[in-house]
């Protein structure tokens, strides 16, 4: 469905993306997670064909990414900062406008929007909804249609975490469906949640690649411990050392488990984070 | 996927878009009525065929023209182009819907106002291809400069020149006579219109102000596809 090779892009000298190579399989969610300027966005837009790579090739939907047409775009949802909306124009029109171009029923829009707890907001100005009513206004767009192949930026940034469990189900319910999701995120655990694969992208290089679990089984060290003092301290040692800490005021001592995020800053030397 | 559905379907959203958007239809649609209304109240002003052709100048400049060049200005300040491209809206469809309402505006207006101002028009059909043609460049511009433009603001300003262009092109042609001005009025996007207006019946469809009208619409053709195809990349 999606396959890149050996993907560059420079932007004024400064390389975006070196050498960048995976490929994404029918019905999988592919989690591309990176903090601001890592290379994210640079790689959608190379795949949507909005940019186009100084070497290596980019493939979608069986076709090269330069020559993707607006038939091709037909089978794609995309949902990010990069696309707006009608301000004047309310909530539902602007989601109808898509419906009708898509030949999607009403009562699929209507049942998304009841689902995303949009319905009651329908006729409000575009321009009057909150941060988190848009977010959705993008994923229902994005969604309406059923694509082949659907890009989400951030889907759940901005929502409480009971919005979020929903947009995670409809997620998993078009997995089901054999819709291959391209998921950027900056909440690791959703990442873990979610993703079938994921790549670390930084500084336009992926780090690391695979199932999210395996990757934390590949960077757990079963031999250490963490150990927790009264006052706050924590220290990771190996297990053989245990004894020595004992009867110093230790509050839990505790398996090391890695996280997608501790992996990072192991990798990188540098916290994740997302502006 | 249907190619009716789809054309009908951005044709939907481009009334949603105005209905939610009086302000700028009033400006649009509203300034060459306005333009009218008072130039009536000037004595003498039924049968004058200089005060049709200033009014008509007015409805290319603002309903055929700005009113396209502010609409997509709009769309690209607002993303909502991005959106469009990437939701697998083709050119066509876009351009159509963009050009449709401004194009029935502007021909409501200049079949209209000879009828308004009183003024006897020698031949109907070549007054109703030259205005259907020089509305038609105006809307080429315009085209090229909103999809050219970074927002609303830099159309108008760009749209703005072309008004002044085609306000000034035919007083200058009026008053002066030398050969450099003739050529020039000619050749421009405004010369079949203004020659047709001092010619008037000795006017022919031969004449070069034509061919030149032909060969703008041609080249703003070629320049249009090139703007849309630009603005499906980015631009960093």
């Amino acid at each position: 469905m999606i396959e890149l090779k050996h993907i560059t892009k420079t932007f004024n000298g400064k390389k975006a993306l070196s050498d960048i190579s995976f490929s994404v399989s029918e019905g999988e969610i592919f989690g591309f997670l990176g903090p601001s300027g890592s290379g994210k966005t640079t790689t959608i837009n190379i795949l949507t064909g909005q940019l186009v790579q100084d070497s290596g090739q980019a493939f979608i939907l069986g076709k090269n990414s330069k020559d993707i047409s607006a038939d091709d775009l037909l089978n794609i949802g995309f949902m990010s900062d990069t696309v707006g909306f009608y301000e004047k124009m309310s909530l539902y029109k602007n989601l109808e406008f898509f419906a009708k171009f898509h030949h999607v029923s009403t009562e699929v829009l209507d049942d998304l929007l009841r689902t995303l707890d949009l319905f009651q907001d329908k006729d409000k100005k575009a321009e009057n909804l909150s941060t988190g009513m848009k977010q959705r206004l993008f994923l229902i767009r994005a969604i309406l249609h059923t694509p082949k192949i659907l890009f989400l930026d951030e889907p759940t940034s901005g929502l409480d975490p009971t919005l979020s469990k929903k947009v995670h189900d409809i997620l998993f319910a078009l997995k089901e469906k054999g819709v291959t999701i391209f998921l950027t995120t900056h909440d690791m655990n959703e990442a873990t949640k979610l993703c079938d694969n994921i790549a670390l992208l930084y500084q336009g290089n992926i780090i690391e690649y695979g199932a999210p679990l395996s990757i934390i089984d590949k960077y757990s060290d079963e031999n250490k411990v963490v150990i927790r003092f009264q006052n706050g301290k924590e220290i990771t040692v190996s297990k053989e050392e245990v004894g020595n800490y004992l009867g110093q005021y230790v509050v839990s001592i505790h398996t090391m488990e890695s996280s997608l995020e501790s992996i990072f800053v192991q990798l990188t030397g540098k916290e994740f984070k997302n502006e | 996927m249907n190619r009716t559905n789809r054309l009908k379907s951005v044709f939907w959203l481009r009334r949603q878009y105005l209905k939610s958007n009086l302000a700028l239809l009033y400006m649009c649609v509203g300034t060459p009525i306005g333009d009218f209304a008072l130039l009536s109240l000037i004595p003498k002003f039924h049968g004058n065929i200089f005060f049709l052709s200033t009014a008509l100048n007015f409805v290319y400049s603002m309903t055929a023209g700005a009113f396209v060049s502010m609409m997509i200005g709009e769309e690209k300040e607002k993303k909502n182009l991005r959106t469009l491209i990437l939701s697998g809206v083709k050119m066509y469809e876009y351009i159509l819907s963009i050009v449709i309402f401004p194009f029935l505006f502007s021909v409501s207006a200049f079949a209209y106002f000879p009828l308004f101002f009183g003024v006897a028009i020698p031949s109907w059909p070549i007054y109703l291809i030259i205005a259907i043609s020089t509305s038609l460049i105006f809307i080429l511009i315009n085209l090229s400069i909103g999809l050219f433009a970074k927002s609303q603001m830099h159309a108008s300003l760009f749209s703005f020149g072309a008004v002044m262009v085609a306000n000034v092109l035919p007083i200058l042609a009026d008053l002066s006579n030398t050969k450099l001005v003739k050529y020039i009025v000619d050749w421009s996007f405004i010369g079949a219109n203004t020659e047709y207006f001092i010619k008037l019946e000795q006017f022919r469809i031969t004449d070069n102000s034509i061919l030149a009208m032909l060969l703008w619409i041609v080249g703003l053709l070629i320049l249009t596809k090139f703007a849309f195809a630009w603005n499906r990349k980015e631009h960093v």
